[in-house]
Protein backbone atom coordinates (compact mmCIF):
# COMPACT_ATOMS: atom_id res chain seq x y z
CA UNK A 1 0.00 0.00 0.00
CA UNK A 2 2.53 2.05 1.09
CA UNK A 3 4.79 1.00 -1.90
CA UNK A 4 1.86 2.08 -4.63
CA UNK A 5 1.38 5.51 -2.67
CA UNK A 6 4.92 6.35 -2.96
CA UNK A 7 5.45 5.62 -6.56
CA UNK A 8 2.66 7.38 -7.53
CA UNK A 9 3.34 10.42 -5.23
CA UNK A 10 6.80 10.00 -7.27
CA UNK A 11 5.55 10.02 -10.41
CA UNK A 12 3.26 13.38 -9.78
CA UNK A 13 6.22 15.03 -7.76
CA UNK A 14 8.19 14.73 -11.01
CA UNK A 15 5.27 16.08 -13.25
CA UNK A 16 4.65 19.06 -11.30
CA UNK A 17 8.49 19.87 -10.64
CA UNK A 18 8.74 19.92 -15.04
CA UNK A 19 5.96 21.86 -15.89
CA UNK A 20 6.30 25.17 -16.16
CA UNK A 21 3.99 27.94 -17.85
CA UNK A 22 5.20 30.06 -20.83
CA UNK A 23 6.08 32.86 -20.31
CA UNK A 24 6.19 35.23 -23.78
CA UNK A 25 6.10 38.79 -25.08
CA UNK A 26 3.33 38.81 -26.51
CA UNK A 27 3.27 40.93 -29.75
CA UNK A 28 0.65 42.93 -28.68
CA UNK A 29 2.11 44.32 -25.58
CA UNK A 30 3.18 47.61 -26.06
CA UNK A 31 7.50 48.05 -25.72
CA UNK A 32 9.97 49.96 -27.04
CA UNK A 33 8.03 52.85 -29.09
CA UNK A 34 9.04 53.80 -32.40
CA UNK A 35 8.39 57.43 -33.69
CA UNK A 36 5.24 57.65 -36.04
CA UNK A 37 6.29 60.55 -37.97
CA UNK A 38 3.66 61.77 -40.82
CA UNK A 39 3.77 63.86 -43.69
CA UNK A 40 1.10 66.63 -45.05
CA UNK A 41 0.41 69.21 -47.99
CA UNK A 42 2.02 72.40 -47.08
CA UNK A 43 -0.86 74.14 -49.05
CA UNK A 44 -3.77 71.90 -47.58
CA UNK A 45 -2.59 71.18 -44.42
CA UNK A 46 -5.43 69.01 -43.52
CA UNK A 47 -4.49 66.50 -46.17
CA UNK A 48 -1.75 64.03 -45.82
CA UNK A 49 0.90 64.31 -49.34
CA UNK A 50 2.66 61.22 -49.78
CA UNK A 51 6.71 60.97 -50.42
CA UNK A 52 9.66 59.48 -51.91
CA UNK A 53 12.12 59.25 -48.52
CA UNK A 54 15.56 57.96 -48.18
CA UNK A 55 16.31 57.59 -43.94
CA UNK A 56 20.02 57.42 -43.25
CA UNK A 57 20.87 57.63 -39.11
CA UNK A 58 23.85 60.82 -39.58
CA UNK A 59 26.83 58.77 -39.07
CA UNK A 60 25.28 55.75 -39.01
CA UNK A 61 23.51 53.31 -41.27
CA UNK A 62 20.55 53.60 -43.73
CA UNK A 63 16.95 53.00 -41.99
CA UNK A 64 15.05 52.53 -45.11
CA UNK A 65 13.60 54.09 -48.38
CA UNK A 66 10.12 54.82 -48.38
CA UNK A 67 8.56 54.84 -51.60
CA UNK A 68 4.83 56.86 -52.22
CA UNK A 69 3.88 56.55 -48.38
CA UNK A 70 2.37 59.44 -45.84
CA UNK A 71 3.27 57.40 -42.63
CA UNK A 72 6.95 56.62 -41.38
CA UNK A 73 8.25 54.75 -38.18
CA UNK A 74 11.71 56.08 -36.68
CA UNK A 75 13.53 54.19 -34.21
CA UNK A 76 15.10 56.43 -31.52
CA UNK A 77 17.95 55.25 -29.71
CA UNK A 78 17.39 54.63 -25.87
CA UNK A 79 20.88 54.90 -24.47
CA UNK A 80 21.14 58.37 -25.42
CA UNK A 81 19.16 61.86 -25.53
CA UNK A 82 19.57 62.64 -29.27
CA UNK A 83 18.78 60.57 -32.46
CA UNK A 84 19.70 62.55 -35.54
CA UNK A 85 18.34 61.13 -38.80
CA UNK A 86 19.41 62.37 -42.41
CA UNK A 87 15.68 62.55 -44.40
CA UNK A 88 16.41 63.09 -48.09
CA UNK A 89 13.44 63.89 -50.48
CA UNK A 90 13.36 62.17 -53.82
CA UNK A 91 16.49 60.79 -54.12
CA UNK A 92 17.47 59.36 -57.54
CA UNK A 93 15.44 56.84 -57.96
CA UNK A 94 15.36 56.11 -62.05
CA UNK A 95 11.45 54.88 -61.43
CA UNK A 96 9.96 57.39 -60.89
CA UNK A 97 9.12 60.14 -63.86
CA UNK A 98 10.11 64.05 -63.66
CA UNK A 99 11.70 63.74 -60.60
CA UNK A 100 12.41 66.51 -58.70
CA UNK A 101 16.81 67.36 -57.23
CA UNK A 102 16.71 65.55 -54.01
CA UNK A 103 17.19 67.64 -51.25
CA UNK A 104 18.57 66.51 -47.75
CA UNK A 105 16.98 67.97 -44.33
CA UNK A 106 18.40 66.84 -40.75
CA UNK A 107 16.31 66.03 -38.17
CA UNK A 108 17.11 66.02 -34.90
CA UNK A 109 15.46 64.50 -31.78
CA UNK A 110 16.23 65.58 -28.12
CA UNK A 111 13.95 63.92 -25.52
CA UNK A 112 14.19 61.99 -22.36
CA UNK A 113 14.07 58.47 -21.68
CA UNK A 114 12.92 56.55 -19.41
CA UNK A 115 13.26 52.79 -18.29
CA UNK A 116 10.47 50.98 -16.55
CA UNK A 117 10.10 47.39 -16.22
CA UNK A 118 7.41 45.69 -18.87
CA UNK A 119 6.93 41.95 -17.15
CA UNK A 120 8.53 38.70 -16.39
CA UNK A 121 8.31 38.16 -20.09
CA UNK A 122 9.09 41.24 -21.91
CA UNK A 123 11.85 42.51 -19.55
CA UNK A 124 12.73 46.50 -19.66
CA UNK A 125 11.40 48.93 -21.94
CA UNK A 126 12.17 52.83 -22.47
CA UNK A 127 9.87 55.47 -23.48
CA UNK A 128 10.63 59.11 -24.49
CA UNK A 129 9.61 61.84 -22.40
CA UNK A 130 9.51 65.84 -23.54
CA UNK A 131 10.69 65.54 -27.25
CA UNK A 132 11.40 68.44 -29.07
CA UNK A 133 13.22 68.70 -32.57
CA UNK A 134 15.24 71.22 -34.72
CA UNK A 135 15.99 70.96 -38.06
CA UNK A 136 19.26 71.46 -39.62
CA UNK A 137 18.44 72.24 -43.33
CA UNK A 138 22.10 71.43 -44.85
CA UNK A 139 23.61 73.80 -47.89
CA UNK A 140 20.51 73.59 -49.95
CA UNK A 141 17.07 74.90 -49.28
CA UNK A 142 14.58 73.20 -46.90
CA UNK A 143 12.18 70.69 -48.01
CA UNK A 144 10.49 70.63 -44.90
CA UNK A 145 8.10 73.76 -44.72
CA UNK A 146 6.85 73.04 -41.37
CA UNK A 147 7.26 70.58 -38.60
CA UNK A 148 4.79 70.19 -35.67
CA UNK A 149 5.17 67.99 -32.25
CA UNK A 150 1.54 66.36 -31.66
CA UNK A 151 2.76 64.58 -28.96
CA UNK A 152 5.49 65.31 -26.62
CA UNK A 153 5.45 61.77 -24.74
CA UNK A 154 6.64 58.93 -26.81
CA UNK A 155 4.89 55.80 -24.89
CA UNK A 156 3.45 53.91 -27.91
CA UNK A 157 3.03 54.11 -32.14
CA UNK A 158 -0.33 54.00 -31.91
CA UNK A 159 -0.28 57.84 -32.58
CA UNK A 160 1.40 60.25 -34.79
CA UNK A 161 4.03 62.05 -32.91
CA UNK A 162 5.02 64.50 -35.28
CA UNK A 163 3.94 66.11 -38.24
CA UNK A 164 5.62 67.48 -41.52
CA UNK A 165 4.23 69.69 -44.09
CA UNK A 166 6.43 69.78 -47.31
CA UNK B 1 -30.87 -53.67 28.18
CA UNK B 2 -32.45 -50.35 30.01
CA UNK B 3 -29.46 -50.29 33.03
CA UNK B 4 -26.46 -50.03 29.81
CA UNK B 5 -28.06 -46.86 27.80
CA UNK B 6 -28.84 -44.96 31.46
CA UNK B 7 -24.83 -45.68 31.69
CA UNK B 8 -24.27 -44.85 28.08
CA UNK B 9 -26.14 -41.73 28.99
CA UNK B 10 -24.15 -40.64 32.58
CA UNK B 11 -20.80 -41.34 30.70
CA UNK B 12 -21.14 -39.23 27.49
CA UNK B 13 -22.25 -36.65 29.44
CA UNK B 14 -20.10 -36.59 32.01
CA UNK B 15 -17.29 -37.12 29.43
CA UNK B 16 -18.82 -34.11 27.41
CA UNK B 17 -18.79 -31.67 30.20
CA UNK B 18 -14.92 -33.00 31.16
CA UNK B 19 -14.15 -32.04 27.12
CA UNK B 20 -16.00 -28.99 27.46
CA UNK B 21 -14.03 -27.77 30.79
CA UNK B 22 -11.18 -28.42 28.89
CA UNK B 23 -12.23 -25.80 25.95
CA UNK B 24 -12.50 -23.25 27.97
CA UNK B 25 -9.69 -23.35 29.99
CA UNK B 26 -7.81 -23.29 27.08
CA UNK B 27 -10.37 -20.61 25.69
CA UNK B 28 -9.52 -18.63 28.16
CA UNK B 29 -5.77 -18.53 27.91
CA UNK B 30 -6.48 -17.51 23.84
CA UNK B 31 -8.00 -14.41 25.11
CA UNK B 32 -5.55 -13.65 27.65
CA UNK B 33 -2.74 -13.26 24.50
CA UNK B 34 -4.99 -11.25 22.32
CA UNK B 35 -5.51 -8.91 24.84
CA UNK B 36 -1.58 -8.32 25.30
CA UNK B 37 -1.07 -7.83 21.52
CA UNK B 38 -4.00 -4.88 21.64
CA UNK B 39 -1.62 -3.32 24.38
CA UNK B 40 1.51 -3.03 22.40
CA UNK B 41 -0.33 -1.85 19.19
CA UNK B 42 -1.35 1.60 20.41
CA UNK B 43 2.07 2.65 22.21
CA UNK B 44 3.34 6.07 19.75
CA UNK B 45 6.85 6.86 19.97
CA UNK B 46 6.97 10.41 20.96
CA UNK B 47 10.38 13.06 20.36
CA UNK B 48 11.94 15.53 18.26
CA UNK B 49 12.55 14.70 14.23
CA UNK B 50 15.16 16.35 12.50
CA UNK B 51 16.45 16.38 8.78
CA UNK B 52 17.90 17.86 5.99
CA UNK B 53 16.11 18.15 2.34
CA UNK B 54 18.28 15.75 -0.09
CA UNK B 55 16.08 17.54 -3.04
CA UNK B 56 17.78 21.26 -2.71
CA UNK B 57 21.09 19.48 -1.55
CA UNK B 58 20.87 17.37 -5.04
CA UNK B 59 19.31 20.57 -6.83
CA UNK B 60 22.40 22.71 -6.05
CA UNK B 61 24.96 20.50 -7.26
CA UNK B 62 23.32 19.77 -10.20
CA UNK B 63 21.51 23.35 -11.18
CA UNK B 64 24.63 26.00 -11.70
CA UNK B 65 21.30 29.00 -11.19
CA UNK B 66 20.15 27.27 -7.40
CA UNK B 67 22.31 27.26 -4.02
CA UNK B 68 19.63 26.62 -1.25
CA UNK B 69 19.47 24.20 2.23
CA UNK B 70 16.71 22.98 4.42
CA UNK B 71 16.38 21.63 7.62
CA UNK B 72 12.57 20.23 8.11
CA UNK B 73 11.30 18.61 11.30
CA UNK B 74 8.46 17.86 13.11
CA UNK B 75 7.58 17.12 16.66
CA UNK B 76 4.35 14.49 17.63
CA UNK B 77 1.63 15.86 19.98
CA UNK B 78 -1.08 13.77 19.82
CA UNK B 79 -1.65 10.17 18.22
CA UNK B 80 -1.38 10.89 14.45
CA UNK B 81 -0.90 14.96 14.46
CA UNK B 82 2.47 16.50 14.51
CA UNK B 83 3.84 19.94 14.27
CA UNK B 84 5.89 20.41 11.25
CA UNK B 85 8.35 22.83 10.53
CA UNK B 86 11.16 23.87 7.75
CA UNK B 87 13.59 26.50 7.52
CA UNK B 88 15.77 27.00 4.64
CA UNK B 89 17.89 29.17 2.57
CA UNK B 90 18.06 29.88 -0.99
CA UNK B 91 19.79 31.92 -3.90
CA UNK B 92 18.35 31.39 -7.04
CA UNK B 93 19.00 33.63 -10.42
CA UNK B 94 16.39 34.26 -13.55
CA UNK B 95 18.38 33.99 -16.52
CA UNK B 96 15.80 34.77 -19.27
CA UNK B 97 16.88 36.37 -22.33
CA UNK B 98 16.43 39.87 -21.65
CA UNK B 99 17.75 40.36 -18.36
CA UNK B 100 19.53 38.36 -15.49
CA UNK B 101 18.55 38.41 -11.60
CA UNK B 102 19.50 36.31 -8.68
CA UNK B 103 17.03 36.19 -6.19
CA UNK B 104 18.40 35.20 -2.28
CA UNK B 105 16.77 34.91 0.81
CA UNK B 106 15.39 32.82 3.70
CA UNK B 107 11.74 31.40 4.92
CA UNK B 108 10.48 30.00 7.46
CA UNK B 109 7.38 27.70 7.30
CA UNK B 110 5.22 26.47 9.99
CA UNK B 111 2.45 23.88 10.12
CA UNK B 112 0.72 20.70 11.18
CA UNK B 113 0.68 17.05 9.87
CA UNK B 114 -1.82 14.60 9.87
CA UNK B 115 -0.83 11.08 9.23
CA UNK B 116 -3.84 9.11 7.84
CA UNK B 117 -1.93 5.62 7.71
CA UNK B 118 -2.90 2.75 10.31
CA UNK B 119 0.75 1.32 10.96
CA UNK B 120 1.28 -2.21 11.56
CA UNK B 121 2.79 -2.91 15.29
CA UNK B 122 6.65 -1.77 15.71
CA UNK B 123 5.87 0.09 12.00
CA UNK B 124 6.34 3.76 11.85
CA UNK B 125 5.33 5.04 8.16
CA UNK B 126 3.77 7.69 7.65
CA UNK B 127 0.93 9.08 4.67
CA UNK B 128 0.29 12.58 5.76
CA UNK B 129 -1.23 15.67 4.62
CA UNK B 130 -0.67 19.07 6.30
CA UNK B 131 -0.55 22.57 5.87
CA UNK B 132 2.04 25.42 6.56
CA UNK B 133 2.15 28.87 6.93
CA UNK B 134 5.35 30.27 4.95
CA UNK B 135 7.47 33.34 4.96
CA UNK B 136 10.30 34.58 3.49
CA UNK B 137 12.34 38.01 3.69
CA UNK B 138 14.74 38.07 0.51
CA UNK B 139 16.20 40.75 -1.66
CA UNK B 140 16.27 40.80 -5.44
CA UNK B 141 19.48 42.08 -7.81
CA UNK B 142 19.15 43.12 -11.46
CA UNK B 143 22.30 42.00 -12.47
CA UNK B 144 22.02 42.94 -16.60
CA UNK B 145 18.97 43.38 -18.90
CA UNK B 146 19.05 44.86 -22.42
CA UNK B 147 15.96 47.11 -23.27
CA UNK B 148 13.30 45.12 -25.24
CA UNK B 149 12.58 46.84 -28.31
CA UNK B 150 10.95 44.94 -31.73
CA UNK B 151 12.83 47.41 -33.89
CA UNK B 152 16.46 45.78 -34.72
CA UNK B 153 17.77 48.80 -36.09
CA UNK B 154 20.35 50.18 -33.07
CA UNK B 155 22.28 47.37 -31.56
CA UNK B 156 20.96 45.91 -28.26
CA UNK B 157 21.22 48.53 -25.38
CA UNK B 158 22.85 46.26 -22.64
CA UNK B 159 22.61 48.02 -19.73
CA UNK B 160 25.52 46.12 -17.21
CA UNK B 161 24.80 48.64 -13.85
CA UNK B 162 23.71 46.50 -10.78
CA UNK B 163 20.56 47.34 -9.55
CA UNK B 164 19.80 46.20 -5.99
CA UNK B 165 16.30 45.56 -4.70
CA UNK B 166 16.23 45.02 -0.42
CA UNK B 167 13.68 43.81 1.80
CA UNK B 168 11.50 42.13 0.20
CA UNK B 169 8.87 39.88 1.64
CA UNK B 170 5.97 37.62 1.23
CA UNK B 171 4.02 35.61 2.83
CA UNK B 172 2.09 32.43 1.69
CA UNK B 173 -0.11 29.09 2.50
CA UNK B 174 0.70 25.67 1.84
CA UNK B 175 -0.64 22.22 1.31
CA UNK B 176 1.35 19.28 1.67
CA UNK B 177 0.85 15.73 0.84
CA UNK B 178 3.32 13.38 1.35
CA UNK B 179 4.85 9.81 2.57
CA UNK B 180 7.19 9.29 4.98
CA UNK B 181 9.17 5.44 5.73
CA UNK B 182 10.95 4.62 8.47
CA UNK B 183 14.18 2.78 7.17
CA UNK B 184 16.07 1.63 9.97
CA UNK B 185 16.03 2.80 14.09
CA UNK B 186 14.45 5.82 14.49
CA UNK B 187 15.62 7.07 10.64
CA UNK B 188 13.40 8.28 8.25
CA UNK B 189 13.35 9.01 4.51
CA UNK B 190 10.47 11.47 3.48
CA UNK B 191 8.81 12.49 0.07
CA UNK B 192 6.17 15.23 -0.57
CA UNK B 193 4.56 17.37 -2.79
CA UNK B 194 3.34 21.21 -2.22
CA UNK B 195 0.74 23.47 -3.48
CA UNK B 196 1.49 27.17 -2.20
CA UNK B 197 -0.87 29.98 -2.76
CA UNK B 198 0.68 33.33 -2.07
CA UNK B 199 -1.06 35.87 0.18
CA UNK B 200 0.84 38.75 0.20
CA UNK B 201 4.59 39.86 -1.29
CA UNK B 202 5.87 43.27 -0.84
CA UNK B 203 7.32 43.65 -4.40
CA UNK B 204 10.11 46.76 -5.74
CA UNK B 205 8.31 49.76 -6.97
CA UNK B 206 9.72 48.96 -10.62
CA UNK B 207 10.25 45.29 -10.66
CA UNK B 208 8.76 41.94 -9.65
CA UNK B 209 9.48 39.25 -7.52
CA UNK B 210 10.57 36.52 -9.95
CA UNK B 211 11.15 33.66 -7.22
CA UNK B 212 10.57 33.81 -3.53
CA UNK B 213 12.85 31.44 -1.15
CA UNK B 214 10.33 28.97 -0.34
CA UNK B 215 7.47 29.50 -2.70
CA UNK B 216 9.97 29.16 -5.66
CA UNK B 217 8.99 30.88 -9.00
CA UNK B 218 6.08 33.26 -8.83
CA UNK B 219 4.21 33.32 -12.03
CA UNK B 220 2.92 36.14 -13.54
CA UNK B 221 -0.72 36.99 -13.28
CA UNK B 222 -1.28 33.81 -10.97
CA UNK B 223 -0.94 33.32 -7.08
CA UNK B 224 -0.39 29.85 -6.83
CA UNK B 225 3.25 27.36 -6.98
CA UNK B 226 4.43 23.94 -6.10
CA UNK B 227 7.25 22.39 -4.46
CA UNK B 228 8.50 19.33 -3.64
CA UNK B 229 10.88 18.11 -0.84
CA UNK B 230 12.44 14.47 -0.79
CA UNK B 231 13.93 14.59 2.98
CA UNK B 232 15.97 12.65 5.41
CA UNK B 233 15.85 12.62 9.35
CA UNK B 234 16.40 11.21 12.66
CA UNK B 235 14.26 10.81 15.33
CA UNK B 236 15.27 11.53 18.68
CA UNK B 237 12.69 9.61 21.21
CA UNK B 238 12.01 11.33 24.27
CA UNK B 239 8.75 9.25 25.44
CA UNK B 240 6.61 6.40 24.47
CA UNK B 241 2.54 6.88 24.93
Amino acid sequence: MLKKYSILLIGLTLLIASCERDDICAKATPTTPVLVVEFFDRQNPANTKNIYLLVNEVDGDTLAYYENVSTIQLPLRTNASQTRYALTKNPEDPDIEDQQAPNTDILILSYEPNQSFISRACGFKVVFNNLTENVDIGSDNRWIDNININVAQVVDADTTHISIFH
Amino acid sequence: MQIQRIYLFFTSFLLGLAVQAQEIIAGEIIIQDTTQVVETQTQYQYGLRAGVDLSQILRSLLDDNYTGFEIEGDFRFKENYFFAAELGTVEFITDELTYNATSSGSYLKLGINYNAYENWTGMDNQIYTGFRVGTATFNQELNEYTIYTTNPFFDPDVRTEAVKYDGLHAVWLEFHLGLQAELFNNLYLGINLQLKRMLTQKEADDFDNLFVPGFNKVTTGSSFGVGYGYTLSYLLPIFKK
